[in-house]
């Protein structure tokens, strides 16, 4: 959902790929499993899709661009709170090195 | 040399035989955007066949999710398995279970390949077909591989066609393929008209499906009736006969089609679209006494009928009773899902609004 909000007007399937595996830096994505999530993506209301008009630079095919309903705004809005809270409770308990990769945990007493 | 590796370099579209055996391979509903994404990320004929072979299992798992429900699918093995190859005296289990599986396998390819058509007739004679032909073949293969576990002749001859009719009339009720689509927010009135007619059309279809296989059915068990020997069977029959009668009875009367008028404006129409959606939900939950009884006792009294008959209760009647009780939860869990899927269509339908002109 992130990836489809970051193409903005121009989502769809090889765009919304880069995005994700831009997001996901070091995973490489497979393009099937894009399109895999965004059918259920799309089944549960969170996304919509429309077929463009054909393109010649893609051998006369239209694109399925995608669009982010406000239920999917929602949802990425609640999971991106989630994943701040998950975040600021692993810096109290990690401390400033939380994020550096220089965390070792406390020896046992 | 060095010209062709330079046209080679050069080529900017995959090849035609490349981009026909993937095209062939993806789900028509898919074909159009995967094949133009695929085309777009062209460089190299081994890049574009790695990458249509990478995303094929996750494009075909995808349809195949959309357009099969576990439950229908689990419905349709043990259909095949119970009703149509295990019954027909077969020695072992899996003799039963290699055609069951691999006819329900057909279905599942064929509702994820499909194109939507409103030809609904022809379609479920092509379910029922692909059904024969892949039963026929996983003979044809087991006959190569291990003939023991090739089906007894009545279990080919009467089984098989007897099933292939009975899923016949099964897909003109409910046609597959059909991925769950939700009810956009706004519809203008036409549309909604549309929506409703196209509704009535399905139920019409459902109704006279149901009204053919009880009619079979009740031929089929009064002509049973006549030939069996024994007095439980006879009655067994009978029952069979009777209960197919009351399930075509009820349907006709309670479940049977009122047209919603066509010159209802738009809050109207949409309210009496709801609760006939509601109302037919309501008989699916009642299901039990009104369908599942009356298919279910003649049959049961037919799997007990030698021990009726003073004979000994054997474990193969316990068995065959087990296993239609089985088969009707398939179908209660089955009335129970497209009860819950009417409910939401009707919740849908409740915040319909009206797209302005």
């Amino acid at each position: 959902m992130t990836a489809v909000l970051r193409c903005g007007g121009n989502a769809y399937g090889v765009t919304i790929h880069a995005a994700v595996e831009e997001l996901s830096s070091s995973e490489k994505v497979a393009l099937g499993a894009v399109y895999a999530t965004l059918d259920r993506l799309e089944d549960k209301g969170l996304v919509t899709s429309w077929l463009s008009d054909p393109t010649p630079e893609r051998g006369g095919r239209s694109k399925r661009h995608y669009r982010l309903e406000s239920n999917g705004e929602r949802a990425l809005r609640e999971s991106a709170l989630a994943a701040r809270r998950i975040c600021d409770a692993l810096e109290h308990e990690w401390g400033p090195n939380a994020w550096t990769g220089k965390w070792k945990p406390a020896r046992p007493r | 040399m060095g010209a062709q590796r330079m046209d080679r370099q050069m080529e900017t579209r995959p090849p035609a035989l490349a981009e026909a055996v993937v095209r062939a391979l993806v789900p028509p509903s898919s074909r159009e955007h995967v094949l133009g994404d695929l085309h777009e990320r062209f460089t190299s004929t081994r890049q574009y066949l790695l990458d249509a072979l990478a995303a094929l299992p996750f494009v075909v798992g995808s349809r195949i999710r959309r357009t099969t429900h576990p439950i229908g699918f689990v419905f349709t093995v043990v259909f095949l398995w119970f009703a149509v190859f295990y019954g027909p005296s077969q020695k072992s289990w899996l003799t039963a279970s290699i055609p069951s599986v691999a006819g329900a396998l057909a279905f599942v390819f064929r509702d994820a390949y499909r194109t939507i058509k409103p030809r609904y007739v022809r379609e479920a004679a092509f379910d029922a077909a692909a059904f024969a032909l892949a039963a026929a073949l996983s003979q044809g293969l087991v006959a190569l591989i291990a003939p023991d576990l090739i089906l007894s002749v009545p279990a080919l001859t009467v089984g098989l066609p007897l099933g292939s009719l009975v899923l016949f009339l099964v897909r003109v009720q409910m046609p597959g393929g059909v991925a769950p689509a939700r009810m956009p927010g706004e519809m203008s009135l036409d549309e909604l008209r549309t929506k409703v007619r196209a509704y009535e059309a399905s139920l019409r279809r459902g109704l006279y499906a149901e009204l053919g296989a009880a009619f079979l059915v009740m031929a089929g068990f009064t002509a049973f009736a006549l030939i069996v020997p024994t007095w439980p069977q006879k009655i067994g029959c009978a029952l069979a006969a009777l209960g197919a009668a009351f399930v075509a009875w009820f349907m006709e009367r309670r479940a049977g089609i009122v047209p919603i008028p066509d010159d209802l404006d738009f809050s109207r129409l949409s309210a009496a679209y709801r609760s006939d959606i509601e109302r037919r939900a309501r008989l699916l939950r009642r299901s039990l006494w009104w369908y599942i009884l009356p298919i279910i006792l003649g049959p049961a009294v037919l799997a007990f009928a030698p021990a009726l008959a003073g004979g000994a209760l054997s474990l193969g009647a316990v068995a065959t009773f087990l296993g239609m009780v089985v088969f009707c939860a398939v179908i209660r869990a089955l009335h129970r899902l497209v009860a819950r899927k009417s409910d939401e269509l009707a919740a849908q339908i409740a915040a319909l609004k009206e797209k302005p002109c």
